[in-house]
């Protein structure tokens, strides 16, 4: 797999739904650099889902531009077909695949209209299931799987995409203690491979251990960006999430305590 | 792969001999002695007459139905989805309603309007669906509700209005799907028409199984173009028309051959698409075959691939708690 050092570049985007609706980003530019992790923080409704929408490129932004930057060259995101993957929280799959079956769709991209997947796309998916440890799963339906077997499973099937950009939609948001620390670190090895991942959350713990860059966001096309450790203060956070909290270190692990009521 | 390669045969298999033994029985006792045809004109005429093309167009219907059956649960994500799902069923009744009210005689002119209106049910279905501004399969399944529901109002009218002694009658056999009728040039029509688009299902058996996802997910994996899934629904609602305007409405054949070779073939499309056409095919056949057997008479298609239908959903649910 050839592996460019490329940047997503978004470049004074704005977006609304329509003419004389609220505006959902105004103006925002920012360089993710590859690979990194970049959490999406906000509140539910503060436009996290459409800022992924418009990187996926199933939006248009209504002004500006977003790119990927490979070496001196800048494609849109329609030219890099399947270049980048998404991943919704859930996924309402209707009809029971195998695994194997399931996670070989990632290979259309590369296949004709008229084309079935060859020997070489049977590899990748073979190899993608080692990846994420799930070879054993191959044969199981989707149905008789965990939800964290086919969170893997679905996973692997953008490994299979071959997709460098990962946009995941609260990965980790219905997940229980055990799976979701389980995807934080699969998100990591993701990195490690060479993938820009992108993914939101509500959860300002899971951004501050588990991200380089982070992008807070808040209705009123309100956006701050920046590194991780720099902008998520306890100021940002009694802003972004008009709730008072604390980041406090214990045991060189950052937490954070949301206040309750007003102290004595 | 191969299990279910070698499970296809078997099925084509058995699709072959029971095409074959079909040409042999029926009112008329077809000897099984290849001699007597060459001395027995009216035999032979017969069988190449009525009996080969009755067969070969069963089998047309039943690929066709159940391809489409499979095509729409697959982009309507749901299967429980038939091919009449954007009111094409009605539609065509309609028209062939009319055709009976209007031109009695005229089968060319039933079969015309039956097609006639299942396209332009079509086409009603697409331009009101780019009026709701919403979800395009969520706009797609209404106004083909909506649709339906108008054409079988209109339907009703027709009943209403036609002559209860020749032409109701008529119309209710033909409502209840028949091959009894069908020769050689009935079966050129649907071939022509179906045969084209079926090859056309068969080369995107793999890709149409990306429309079965999440359409976000599915843009990502490269389904970029609303005109691919238009184009589908086109080709399977053409075909489905087709089929419809000789045969009359055959009942559940799209619906419960697709569920049927899931169960058989698993759920990807690769291997169910050819599941469907050739169980498709064996199910109409054995209906048709029971139909002109059965009784004295010729009992309507569309009610024994209902009956035998049901029969056969019961056991699927029954095997299975959760439909495929």
């Amino acid at each position: 797999m050839t592996r460019f050092m490329d940047t997503l570049v978004l470049d004074r985007v704005g977006f609304r739904y329509e003419e004389n609706s609220v505006k959902i980003l105004h103006d925002f530019s920012l360089s993710i650099p590859n690979p990194s992790i970049t959490a999406l923080l906000g509140l539910n409704g503060s436009g996290k889902t459409t800022l992924l929408m418009l990187l996926l490129g199933y939006f248009q932004p209504t002004s500006g531009s977003i790119y990927c930057a490979i070496a001196e060259n800048h494609f849109s995101i329609e030219q890099l077909n399947g270049w980048v993957g998404y991943l919704p929280q859930r996924e309402n799959i209707p009809f029971d695949y195998r695994i194997n079956e399931f996670i070989l769709l990632g290979c259309n991209n590369h296949i004709g209209f008229f084309g079935t997947p060859g020997e070489s796309d049977l590899e990748k998916t073979d190899a993608a299931m080692r990846f994420m440890e799930i070879e054993t799963l191959a044969k199981r339906r989707l149905s008789s799987v965990s939800g964290g077997e086919l969170q893997r499973a679905r996973i692997a099937r953008l490994l299979v995409q071959d997709a460098g950009i990962i946009l995941l939609d609260e990965p980790a948001s219905h997940l229980d203690v055990k799976s979701k620390k389980q995807m934080l670190e699969m998100i990591t090895r993701l990195k490690d491979l060479g993938k820009t991942i992108i993914y939101s959350t509500h959860d300002p713990l899971d951004a501050l251990n588990f991200s380089d860059y982070a992008i807070m966001m808040k209705k009123g096309s309100q956006v701050k960006a920046g590194k991780s450790a720099e902008i998520i203060t306890s100021a940002s956070l009694h802003e972004y999430f008009e709730t008072e909290m604390d980041i406090k270190e214990v045991d060189n692990q950052k937490i954070i305590m949301v206040r309750n009521g007003k102290p004595q | 792969m191969t299990k279910n390669r070698r499970k296809l045969i078997c099925c084509l298999a058995i699709l072959i001999i029971t095409a074959i033994c079909s040409l042999f029985i029926g009112r008329f006792q077809v000897p099984f002695d290849l001699g007597s045809f060459s001395q027995n004109e009216l035999l032979a005429n017969l069988v190449l007459y009525l009996r080969i093309p009755r067969v070969l167009t069963a089998c047309i219907v039943g690929m066709s139905l159940a391809t489409a059956g499979l095509v729409m649960q697959t982009v309507f994500r749901n299967p429980l989805a038939d091919p009449g799902v954007l009111g094409v069923s009605q539609a065509a009744g309609f028209g062939a309603s009319l055709g009976i009210l209007l031109f009695s005689s005229s089968v060319a002119a039933i079969q015309s309007l039956a097609f006639g209106m299942g396209a332009l049910a079509l086409v009603a279905v697409m331009l009101i669906s780019r009026w709701i501004k919403n979800d395009h399969i969520l706009s797609l399944i209404l106004a083909g509700i909506a649709v339906s529901a108008l054409f079988s109002a209109a339907l009703g009218i027709v009943k209403y209005l036609a002559d209860p002694i020749n032409q109701l009658p008529n119309i209710v056999f033909w409502l209840l799907g028949s091959l009894s009728n069908v020769g050689w040039s009935d079966l050129r029509q649907v071939a022509l028409i179906s045969l084209p688009f079926l090859a056309f299902f068969w080369f995107y058996r793999w890709r149409l199984n990306i429309h079965a996802l999440d359409k976000e997910i599915a843009f990502s994996l490269g389904l970029k173009n609303k005109n691919e899934l238009q184009f589908i629904l086109f080709a399977a609602v053409i075909v489905t028309s087709a089929v419809i305007s000789v045969s009359g409405i055959i009942a559940w054949v799209g619906l419960i051959i697709p569920n049927l070779a899931r169960v058989l073939s698993g759920a990807d499309s690769e291997q169910t698409l050819p599941f469907s056409m050739v169980l498709g095919a064996l199910f109409t056949l054995i209906c048709d075959d029971l139909a002109r057997t059965l009784l004295p008479g010729e009992i309507p298609l569309g009610i024994l691939t209902a009956l035998l239908g049901s029969f056969l959903f019961i056991l699927l649910l029954v095997r299975k708690k959760r439909l495929a």
